[in-house]
């Protein structure tokens, strides 16, 4: 109950903080640009990891073994993807800048309909995502600190509301890169006590080896070819999620991305560090017989418990920490599709920061609910993630803002095509071979719409670059 | 290319030890995650002025 009174307090002094800075919508989208690669980073990383990586991880681990980590092998380059592919074209040194993610690809494909079809899948997978992560502050509630899980969900969504809703990510940036701090040390320190409990890494998987050889190897209980795919899911989804795409607009000037991407893998490895560590000694110390998990997801709160309340209580603060990054940045981004973007989109002027509050606050309200008034709603919504993203955003982001000739319908037409064959997949995924990951045959398909549509209708003779694309102006 | 090339041998790596319990495992966790961790980011600054 302390932890919860005191992220609450929190949050109302950043609140008061935020609300006399985040005036105008530069600021209360995109930080006032104002981001160096240290802030930037930090923040990037918090936002992007969920409390998925504490407690799902792990107890993934304990289900696929080795299989898991194909999952999050990636982390070492996707710092550097992300500022190559993206940040490089987002970043740049004028005053006009976009804000938001549907509001750079309107820009750069040119007409409205992209930027439309961008905003729907922004608003619907952040809504969705959401959701899930009060879903999760619930279990968070129940799990780690011992408390009622509703009570909880409303807590720690009212904490988050406050301080975004007044701030903006002016307020959410700085709240980001503290919660990224409080993240990277409690994950190395778990990880470490962790397997110091199961007599360290060599003892762990010496454990394994006689007891759960199946969760050794290469690739653990997964087929190589799902192992693959979750991989190249997982390395270029990285590109398209709008909270990753989010802390580019947030970025000061171009010069700063050259550190970005250390800081970037830097402080996401040492987050991972709970993954494998609480993840192969949780493996061990259950092989062993010396904890009892009957769900995976029970893992991490086993041997939390085992190392002690000081692990259990500093677990919990980091799940909270990492929910409310996540959370505080969709909740941005939801509410820059419905009042900034959506009504460009149908051509009228964007509503001011006053309306985006009142939508930050009715985006917490709805997904507080969704999330965790029906666990059915939640099982149907959490489809709606990393893949989901990925499947909508990945050909417009990746080709789009890089392939001069692509188009501004057939751009739409992709999103709207990756995010339907997505949703289609996915309601079907038990029957699918166990290589076809719905994200990325989402993102395939809409890609596949991009380059045919944009060749088909690109204009007779015209060899450069699109005519509604801004020509580049000085630095 | 240097990046395709670490990616061939670390999958090709992989698939060779795929059912050895103890070095399948530090294959992937030292040659696809510890290994490029330092250097990546490091590539990346080196050929970032290049670039702009």
């Amino acid at each position: 109950m302390t932890v919860l009174v005191v992220t609450l307090l929190l949050a109302a002094c950043l609140a008061v903080w935020g609300a006399g800075r985040a005036r105008g919508a530069s600021e209360f989208f995109a930080a006032g640009h104002r981001a160096g690669p240290w802030l930037a980073g930090l923040a990037g990383t918090a936002a992007a990891v969920s409390g998925f990586t504490f407690v799902g991880g792990p107890g993934l681990f304990a289900v696929a073994g080795a299989g898991s980590l194909w999952l999050i092998l990636s982390a070492p380059f996707t710092g550097a993807l992300q500022c190559w592919v993206v940040g490089e074209r987002v970043v740049e040194d004028r005053p006009d800048r976009p804000i938001t993610v549907p509001e750079l690809l309107a820009r750069r494909l040119g007409g409205r309909a992209v930027g439309a079809a961008a905003a729907v899948a922004v608003l619907v997978g952040c809504v969705a995502s959401l959701a899930v992560q009060a879903r999760a502050a619930a279990v968070l509630g129940e799990a780690f600190l011992g408390l009622d899980g509703w009570l909880t969900a409303a807590a720690v969504m009212l904490a988050i509301t406050a301080y975004t809703a007044a701030g903006g990510m002016r307020a959410g940036l700085l709240a980001d890169a503290v919660q990224g701090g409080v993240m990277v040390l409690v994950a190395v320190g778990l990880a470490g006590a962790a397997l110091a409990a199961a007599g360290g890494p060599l003892a762990a998987v010496g454990s394994l080896s006689t007891r759960r050889p199946d969760l050794l190897g290469a690739f653990g209980t997964f087929e190589p070819g799902r192992a693959a795919s979750l991989y190249l899911l997982f390395a270029l989804g990285t590109l398209a999620q709008p909270h990753y795409v989010q802390k580019f607009l947030f970025v000061r000037r171009r010069a700063d991305l050259r550190l970005l991407p250390a800081v970037l893998t830097g402080a996401l490895a040492a987050m991972l560090a709970v993954w494998l560590g609480v993840g192969l000694a949780g493996a061990a110390l259950q092989a062993e017989g010396r904890i009892t998990v009957a769900r995976p997801d029970e893992l991490a709160p086993r041997v939390m418990t085992l190392l002690g309340p000081w692990a259990v209580l500093l677990a919990g603060v980091a799940v909270l920490a990492a929910m409310m990054s996540t959370a505080a940045s969709f909740l941005n981004l939801a509410a820059a599709a419905a009042t900034r973007d959506l009504p460009a989109a149908a051509g009228r002027t964007p509503c001011g920061v006053g309306a985006a509050r009142w939508a930050t606050i009715a985006t917490a309200a709805t997904a507080t609910v969704l999330g965790v008034g029906s666990d059915r709603a939640v099982a149907w919504l959490g489809i709606a993630g990393w893949g989901f993203f990925t499947a909508a955003l990945l050909p417009v982001i990746a080709l789009g803002l890089a392939w001069r000739a692509c188009r501004p319908v057939p751009a739409a037409a992709a999103v709207a095509t990756g995010a339907l064959v997505d949703v289609a997949l996915e309601l079907c995924r038990a029957h699918l071979p166990a290589a076809v990951e719905p994200g990325l045959a989402g993102a395939a398909a809409g890609a596949l719409v991009l380059v045919v549509g944009s060749l088909c209708s690109r204009p007779a003779g015209e060899t450069t670059a699109s005519p509604a694309r801004p020509a580049p102006s000085p630095p | 290319m240097l990046a395709a090339a670490w990616l061939a041998v670390g999958l090709a790596g992989a698939w060779w030890w795929r059912a050895d319990t103890s070095t399948g495992l530090w294959w992937v966790v030292g040659t696809l995650f510890l290994l490029p961790l330092p250097i990546v980011p490091w590539l990346y600054a080196a050929w970032f002025e290049e670039r702009a």
